[in-house]
């Protein structure tokens, strides 16, 4: 098992467990209300019903007590109302269908044979000991539906949230290794071609066979490449924005490149300090290299607007329009290498834009122009 | 030479794969998925097939149960030892995980080839002609004498005829990879070889790179 699948299963299990806590706590008070209403609602019957046996056995003389109880509880047949009527620890009438054990003084639930019940015991002032007891069909069956409500809703819940989770983490995790496996055929094709091309003695159309597929190979692997670095960027956290001390970032600078010279009217913009000195090192980088020995390269931050300038020979109009818009998918020259395009791209992810004119007395101003990194 | 069934859905892949083994000299047909495999090694009969373990319908040790009787090389992306174990399970010859270095391929080829009996009995170029199941060389007419480790030399420069062999490989090829010899081996070998059978045409120096053998 991969390693991501272990850490699907372990949170998948964790989460689960979470969601079936939750179900249980938002069910668990539906489920009280539920058994109290029953029991109050119990114990109301119970008691109009005590009253009025209390009164029934007080009107007849001692010796009669038992029977006119008796007699008074046997209307209580066929209406789904069980009773028990003990006097002095004697049981002396029972119409409960079951062995029940009285406890004096209480009420609740009692599941008889598969059978749910509700009892409410009394002692009535005559002396005379009540057990009321109700079959609690309705109730038992309110319970098991709300209990299986939760059960069905958290399992559902649970088993959408793990098909969705591992749908993200296969597409996460899964196309990294494919790409690995997919990098494979191209470069076994160029290797291979290129020995051939190395050892064996071929005819100029072989040649050229194995030269395009070599050529057409190193492509795919460049697309490849590129499909890479989108996906590891988008992996990757969205750059968090600080504020930045531009004098520190420039006196960072001056240390590389000693012919810096800098003047700041800008003090802090917000920004990536790293990405910000890697454009900023990149631009000076180039402006050093086009300017004559010794002479300076001027590095101003105005409010919104950063530029470096340089007094070399400046660039001819073409060398400008590559490198204000340099193109996305051609190969780079050896010398501009990577750092015109990297330069825009943060720029870009800044919210900022990038762009070089000639300056009024020859050589280069690049100018970075921010947009959205003023601190109020 | 051998007649070689390529099934590998890469078009880079199975030319590359195509091209040196027809410079050797061996009759070569290109598929491009199992079905197709299947049905060509049914149809014809073939004396290797090179089996690309990924195939786009099906997978490639699916190819091998239903292909039983063709002695088989698969070319496998993963280095999974699971993936060999399974192969020679199925019944595979050998293995060869991309990518790979043509000569070692080629080497896997004959050795495959020779094991399973398919290589050609005699080969004559010129006036020069050998049995390699007898071991005998006639050059002219006349038999001459070859050390083991010449013949052996012999056989590698013939089976891989038109690629260049690195002194490395011939030494590890002919002599074995604990052969702790020099280089230079290989050279004095190649000289007695060219004299004895006046190979001097066809045993050609690649310069800082080895010999290769040319018809």
């Amino acid at each position: 098992m991969k390693l991501w699948q272990k850490t699907y299963l372990l949170s998948t299990i964790l989460c689960a467990l979470i969601l079936y806590g939750c179900m249980f706590s938002v069910t668990a008070p539906a489920i009280a209300s539920t058994v109290k209403g029953a029991q109050a609602a119990a114990l109301r019957e119970e008691r109009s019903i005590a009253r009025a046996l209390e009164q029934t056995v007080m009107e007849v003389p001692e010796h009669r007590q038992t029977a006119a109880a008796t007699a008074f509880l046997g209307f209580y047949q066929d209406t789904g109302l069980f009773f028990e009527i003990s006097k002095e620890q004697e049981t002396v009438y029972s119409t409960i269908p079951y062995y029940f054990e009285r406890r004096q003084g209480s009420e609740g639930f009692v599941r008889m044979e598969g059978h749910l019940f509700l009892f409410v015991n009394d002692i009535l002032p005559s002396g005379f000991e009540l057990t009321y007891f109700k079959g609690a069909e309705n109730e038992d069956m309110l319970l098991q539906k709300q209990i299986m409500t939760a059960a069905l809703a958290g399992t559902l819940t649970a088993m959408l949230m793990a098909v969705a989770l591992y749908a993200l983490l296969y597409w996460v995790n899964l196309p990294i290794s494919r790409l690995a496996h997919e990098m494979r055929t191209p470069l076994t094709a160029m290797k291979g071609y290129a020995e051939t091309i190395r050892d064996v003695k071929l005819t100029e159309e072989q040649q050229h066979m194995a030269a395009s597929y070599i050529a057409q190979e190193s492509t795919r692997l460049t697309e490849i490449s590129s499909k890479l670095l989108t996906m590891h960027n988008a992996k990757e956290e969205t750059t968090t924005f600080r504020p930045v001390d531009v004098e520190e970032m420039f006196l960072h600078i001056q240390r590389t490149y000693p012919t810096v010279v800098y003047k700041v009217n800008w003090s802090t913009l917000l920004g990536d300090l790293n990405l910000l000195t890697s454009l900023f090192n990149n631009l000076v980088d180039n402006a050093v290299k086009a300017s004559p020995e010794g002479s300076p390269v001027e590095l101003t931050a105005d409010i919104n607007v950063i530029t470096v300038k340089d007094h070399g020979k400046g660039m001819t109009d073409e060398a400008l329009a590559y490198v204000n818009h340099p193109p996305k998918h051609k190969k780079l020259h050896a010398s501009g290498g990577l750092g015109v395009p990297l330069c825009h791209q943060i720029a870009k992810a800044h919210g900022a834009k990038l762009s070089f004119q000639r300056g009024t007395d020859g050589g280069t101003v690049a100018t970075v122009t921010f947009y959205n990194s003023l601190i109020d | 030479m051998a007649k070689i069934l390529i099934v590998e859905d890469e078009i880079a892949i199975n030319d590359l794969l195509r091209l040196n083994l027809e410079i050797i000299g061996h009759k070569c047909t290109s598929v491009y998925t199992g079905k197709d495999a299947i049905r060509a090694a049914r149809e014809q009969g073939f004396d290797l097939m090179l089996l690309d373990v990924m195939l786009p319908d099906m997978e490639g040790f699916a190819v091998l149960e239903k292909v039983r009787d063709v002695p088989t090389i698969f070319l496998t992306a993963r280095g999974a030892t699971t993936d060999k174990i399974r192969g020679f399970g199925l019944g595979a010859d050998d293995y060869i995980v991309k990518p790979f270095e043509v000569a070692e391929l080629l080497a896997r080829v004959s050795a495959v080839l020779r094991r399973s009996h398919k290589t050609e009995e005699v080969y004559s170029i010129g006036d020069l002609s050998i049995n390699w199941d007898a071991h005998e060389v006639f050059l002219e007419g006349k038999r001459v004498e070859l050390t083991p480790q010449e013949f052996t030399l012999l056989r590698i420069l013939i089976e891989k005829r038109n690629v260049c062999l690195s002194r490395q490989r011939l030494l590890a090829e002919a002599w074995g990879t604990d052969f702790l010899g020099e280089s230079r081996t290989v050279d004095v070998h190649i000289q007695k070889l060219r004299k004895k059978l006046k190979l001097e045409n066809h045993i050609k120096t690649v310069y800082k790179n080895g010999y290769r053998f040319e018809e």
